[in-house]
């Protein structure tokens, strides 16, 4: 338990610092600026159309991918917690811990660019809309922390990781059986866009929390102690 | 009795190293391009070797967090644990490996107090391999220590802190392994001191010397080419082309350099017109009669496994 721990403090301390905030923040201000155009471009779609593009179609699969390039230092998943593993810390066990703490961020990070859209595009229901948009959120920010965390384990220095951005930009909107592996088909289902395979939204949380605990598996999957 | 066993190992300039080290110091004479970086980092279980096993009693510390928690290490370049300042970075170092203790009563005890409060950032390379020299002598139970040239870091370290951590590591029955890149300093580290020549692990320091003794000319319209090939062989210790169909190809083996240049030379399609060894040196037949070149490996090096 105390090696999760160390993972997690790892993540918490690589995120430390005026960059991450500064990010985090100029994406609020984006999504934000997006969301007062779509409201005054059309008032009634705006809020759909701010979390189908800006929040949840552009700025949280590239937020994760920023954590996740950031938390592994531009590396493989495997080595991104060598420099703890080298004084005995369990190398599985921090890389969980690490892998947790990418999920939580993103999960944050993801309800906050939800709320800041929804804000932005003042919806006409918008306290309504608020509880339902919190969960989809939560939900697809975990997911793409550990998705992103698991395909940083391909390719030379995690090259994986700017492969799963492509792929979730390209294939993500469609409704193949190719798109049912990327987070961004199944968070459009969940709002209200054509669902991938004909799933049910209720199939498609399914969906997002299978890819995720999927992700997680992979990700620690053949890691020596 | 805890043993460190390097079972023909490959790894970087180091090539099927073979050999065990007991309790006590052990201090291994070379610089960067001998290998001596790579052996402590084998060592430490900090990589994975390309072929072959490094174990502690008989575990291998890459693949097992119990026996790399025994460890103590401070390697030739250093990345510190990510922190606020150092405090924080020693104190993630202390938590990893299951240390209780205050990083800054640690930092002061090793009388590193003054880098506390300084950013990870601000640390030049040596300052960070003071700071790990800290966090690896602090270590309250190491069964192993490998230090890469701790003498080089008096300046920051106090020479009492350095030799009593080291005399207390001997009294505890623990493996420590140094190098130098000076044989000053390692009669200065003390214990058995052994050298490294280019991968190869000799007995005794002494023993650097004949690794060079025989000279082959090998002439061939490709000569560019077979100083390339050259690189490869173990038995080929430096290769010399300038100009011209010449190659001078040093070694210390003659049958085998020759097999070796004869092979490699075939296998490449390189033609070879002449091969010529030059006479050993005066002086070095005069050491070799005197019984300073006996090179014996007390680990086999390359090419004998």
């Amino acid at each position: 338990m105390s090696d999760v721990r160390v993972g997690a403090l790892l993540a918490r301390e690589r995120l430390r610092g005026p960059s991450a905030p500064a990010i985090l923040g100029l994406c609020v201000a984006a999504v934000f600026a997006v969301a007062v155009l779509e409201r005054r471009s059309n008032a009634a779609s705006a809020a759909d159309d701010t979390l189908t593009g800006a929040v949840f179609g552009v700025t949280l699969p590239l937020l994760a991918y920023l954590l996740s390039e950031r938390l592994c230092l531009g590396d493989r998943l495997e080595h991104s917690v060598d420099a703890v593993t080298r004084y005995g810390t369990h190398r599985r066990a921090a890389l969980f811990g690490l892998l947790l703490t990418s999920a939580a961020c993103m999960a944050f990070a993801s309800v906050l660019l939800a709320w800041v859209g929804l804000i932005g595009a003042r919806p006409a229901g918008l306290a309504r809309d608020l509880l339902p948009c919190s969960e989809i959120a939560l939900v697809s920010g975990a997911a793409y922390g550990l998705w992103f965390g698991a395909a940083s384990r391909f390719g030379k220095r995690g090259a994986g990781r700017k492969w799963a951005l492509i792929l979730d930009y390209l294939l993500g909107t469609g409704t193949s059986a190719i798109a049912a592996i990327c987070p961004r088909a199944h968070v459009r289902n969940l709002l209200g866009l054509e669902p991938v395979l004909g799933f049910s939204q209720a199939s498609a949380w399914l969906a997002l929390g299978v890819l995720g605990t999927a992700s997680l598996a992979f990700g620690l999957r053949r890691i020596d102690d | 009795m805890t043993e460190l066993a390097f079972e023909a190992v490959d790894f970087g300039q180091l090539a099927n190293i073979s050999g065990t080290l007991s309790e006590g110091c052990h201090t291994v004479v070379g610089s960067a391009r001998d290998g001596t970086g790579e052996l402590l980092r084998l060592a430490a279980g900090l990589v994975r070797a390309s072929s072959g096993r490094v174990t502690l009693d008989g575990a291998q510390a890459w693949s097992s967090s119990r026996v790399r928690r025994r460890i103590a290490a401070v390697c030739a370049d250093e990345a510190l644990p990510p922190g606020r300042d150092v405090a924080g970075s020693f104190q993630l170092a202390l938590q990893a490996r299951g240390d209780a203790r205050s990083a800054v009563s640690v930092l002061e005890a090793a009388g590193l107090g003054a880098f506390s409060a300084r950013p990870v950032s601000s640390l030049d390379a040596r300052e960070r391999r003071a700071v790990a020299l800290g966090i690896a002598l602090s270590h309250p139970d190491a069964q192993l220590t490998v230090l890469h040239e701790p003498l080089n870091l008096l300046d920051l370290v106090s020479e009492k802190y350095l030799f009593g951590a080291l005399q207390r590591l001997s009294d505890s029955r623990a493996i420590v392994l140094c190098t130098a890149n000076r044989l000053e300093d390692a009669t200065r580290l003390g214990g058995e001191v052994s050298a490294l020549e280019r991968g190869l692990w000799l007995d005794s320091p002494r023993a650097r010397l004949p690794l060079a003794a025989i000279v082959i000319r090998v002439q061939t319209p490709e000569p560019e080419r077979l100083v390339e090939c050259l690189k490869r062989v173990p038995e080929v210790l430096r290769t010399q082309w300038t100009s011209g169909q010449e190659v001078r190809v040093f070694g210390s083996e003659p049958e085998q350099v020759l097999r070796s240049i004869v092979s490699g030379a075939r296998a490449a399609a390189i033609r070879i017109a002449a091969i010529k060894q030059d006479p050993a040196a005066l002086e070095v037949l005069a050491a070799a009669r005197a019984g300073l070149y006996e090179a014996s490996p007390n680990v086999a090096g390359r090419g004998q496994s």
